[in-house]
C-alpha cells in the first residue's frame, strides 16, 4: 500500500494562530505585566476608586481585628460602630473620587482616615461611641476641628476636604 | 457583524470610557501645567495632582496602616458633576467619562475641547500614541451554569479539574493588523455590585503607537477607527443572553 503523504504543517489551522511569541523570559514578562497593570489601574478612575475602596475596606477589616492594648498604652480596639461609620464615610468619599492616604487605629478608641497633600492633612476620626470629627491642619500649625453632623453636614465633608487640600 | 458596529444599549455596562493621547515631550515638566485651570473649559475648576492612589496594607511597628503612593505626573481636573476627569500630564492627555455613559459623540466632543486646551499649553508636539479604552462591568445574574452563556472569552477549566471558580484574571494581546493597532483585553471577576450577581470587568483597550501625528484631524480619524473596532471587540466578547441583559 503506497504511503499517504502527510499534509504540510499549517499553524494557521489551529485557533488562535500563534505566529510569534513575544516573551523573552518569564521574569521579564511578569515584571512587564505588573507595570502594565499598575499603569492601567492608574489611568482608570473607575478601577482606581473600585480597587482603592476594596483595599481600604481590607485595611479596616484588619484594623477591626486588633486586640485591646494594641499600642501598649491600654488603647481600646476599634469597635463595630467605628468600623461601620468609617466604611460609610469611605464609600461616600469614593463617590466623590476621593481615596484615603492612610488608615490607622486611633489611640482614643476608633479609626482615623487620613488624606494628605504636600503641606496639608485632613483626617476623619470615627470614635467607638459613634461620633465623627473632621480635622484639618497644615505644616504651619493652623488647625480646624469640626464635628460631623453638628458643625458640618456629612454631605458637605467631601467638598470641604477637596477645598482644603486643593 | 457590521450591524453591531453602532449598536446602542440602554443599560450599557460601560463604567468608564477613556481617550488617551500621548505626545513626544522631551522638554515638558510639571511646571508647564501649574496654571492649567485658567485655560480649561467652565466646570473643571476642581484640580488634583495625578497620583497613583494605590493603597497597600502594611504592618509598621505593630500598627496596621494602608498607604497611598503618590506620583507627580501632571494634574487631573474633575468636571461634569464628577463624571468627567481630564488628566494633563507631561507625556500626554487622557479624558475619562464615568458612568452613566452617554454617547460617543458627547465623549469625543468633550475630549476635543479639552485637547485644544492641552494643545495651548504644550504646543504642537507630535502625537506618538492614541488609545481608546472602555472599562465595562457585566453584572451576570446568579446562579451561572456556565460563563459561556454570557461571555465568549473566558478561561476554559479542564473537565478533569473541580468546576468551582472563585475568581480569574485574564489578559490577551491581539494585534489588529489591518489597523496597525493593538488590542489589550483584560477580563477579571471583581467583587459583585450586589449579592445576586457575579461581576466581570471587561476592559477593552485598543491603541496605535509608534505614531508621529502633527494634525488634529488625523488624531480624531484614528479615534473613529479605534471606536468602531472597539465596538466589534465588545460584541465579540458577549452572547445574546448578555445583549438581552443590557438592552
Amino acid at each position: 500500500m503506497p504511503a499517504v503523504p502527510l499534509p504540510p504543517f499549517r499553524p494557521d489551522r489551529f485557533g488562535p494562530a500563534v505566529h510569534r511569541v513575544e516573551t523573552p523570559s518569564y521574569n521579564q514578562r511578569t515584571s512587564e505585566l505588573r507595570d502594565d497593570w499598575l499603569r492601567r489601574l492608574e489611568q482608570s478612575t473607575f478601577l482606581t476608586i473600585k480597587y482603592g475602596l476594596i483595599d481600604a475596606e481590607g485595611a479596616l477589616d484588619r484594623i477591626s481585628s486588633m486586640e485591646r492594648d494594641w499600642d501598649s498604652y491600654g488603647a481600646e480596639p476599634p469597635n463595630a460602630n467605628a468600623v461601620r461609620a468609617s466604611k460609610e464615610i469611605l464609600e461616600e468619599l469614593a463617590g466623590a473620587l476621593i481615596l484615603p492616604s492612610t488608615i490607622v487605629p486611633s489611640a482614643e478608641g476608633g479609626i482615623s482616615i487620613y488624606f494628605m497633600t504636600g503641606h496639608r492633612t485632613v483626617y476623619i476620626e470615627s470614635y467607638n461611641q459613634g461620633s465623627q470629627t473632621l480635622v484639618m491642619y497644615d505644616h504651619n500649625g493652623n488647625a480646624e476641628v469640626l464635628e460631623i453632623g453638628r458643625d458640618i453636614s456629612r454631605a458637605d465633608v467631601a467638598g470641604r476636604i477637596l477645598t482644603y487640600l486643593g | 457583524m457590521s450591524w453591531l458596529k453602532d449598536r446602542h444599549y440602554d443599560k450599557a455596562p460601560i463604567k468608564e470610557a477613556i481617550i488617551d493621547i500621548q505626545v513626544e515631550s522631551p522638554s515638558l515638566s510639571l511646571a508647564n501645567f501649574e496654571k492649567v485651570d485658567i485655560s480649561l473649559p467652565k466646570g473643571y475648576a476642581e484640580r488634583r495632582k495625578v497620583m497613583m492612589g494605590q493603597l497597600r496594607g502594611q504592618l509598621e511597628g505593630g500598627v496596621l496602616t494602608a498607604t497611598a503612593k503618590q506620583d507627580d505626573m501632571g494634574y487631573a481636573f474633575v468636571g461634569g458633576e464628577g463624571k468627567h476627569v481630564v488628566q494633563f500630564k507631561v507625556n500626554g492627555f487622557a479624558f475619562s467619562r464615568l458612568a452613566p455613559y452617554q454617547t460617543w459623540k458627547q465623549l469625543r466632543n468633550e475630549a476635543k475641547t479639552l485637547w485644544e486646551s492641552y494643545r495651548q499649553i504644550v504646543g504642537a508636539l507630535p502625537v506618538v500614541r492614541i488609545g481608546l479604552r472602555y472599562v465595562n462591568q457585566l453584572d451576570l445574574p446568579l446562579p451561572i451554569r456556565d460563563f459561556r452563556d454570557f461571555i465568549r472569552l473566558y478561561p476554559e477549566i479542564s473537565s478533569d479539574l473541580p468546576q468551582l471558580l472563585a475568581g480569574f484574571f485574564l489578559q490577551v494581546q491581539i494585534p489588529q493588523e489591518d489597523l496597525g493597532a493593538m488590542l489589550i483585553l483584560n477580563e477579571a471577576m471583581v467583587p459583585p455590585s450586589s449579592p445576586d450577581v457575579a461581576s466581570v470587568v471587561l476592559d477593552i483597550d485598543v491603541f496605535k503607537q509608534g505614531l508621529k501625528l502633527e494634525s488634529d484631524d488625523e488624531i480624531w480619524n484614528v479615534l473613529e477607527a479605534l471606536r468602531l473596532r472597539k465596538n466589534l471587540i465588545f460584541e465579540g466578547c458577549i452572547t445574546n443572553n448578555t445583549r438581552e441583559l443590557i438592552s
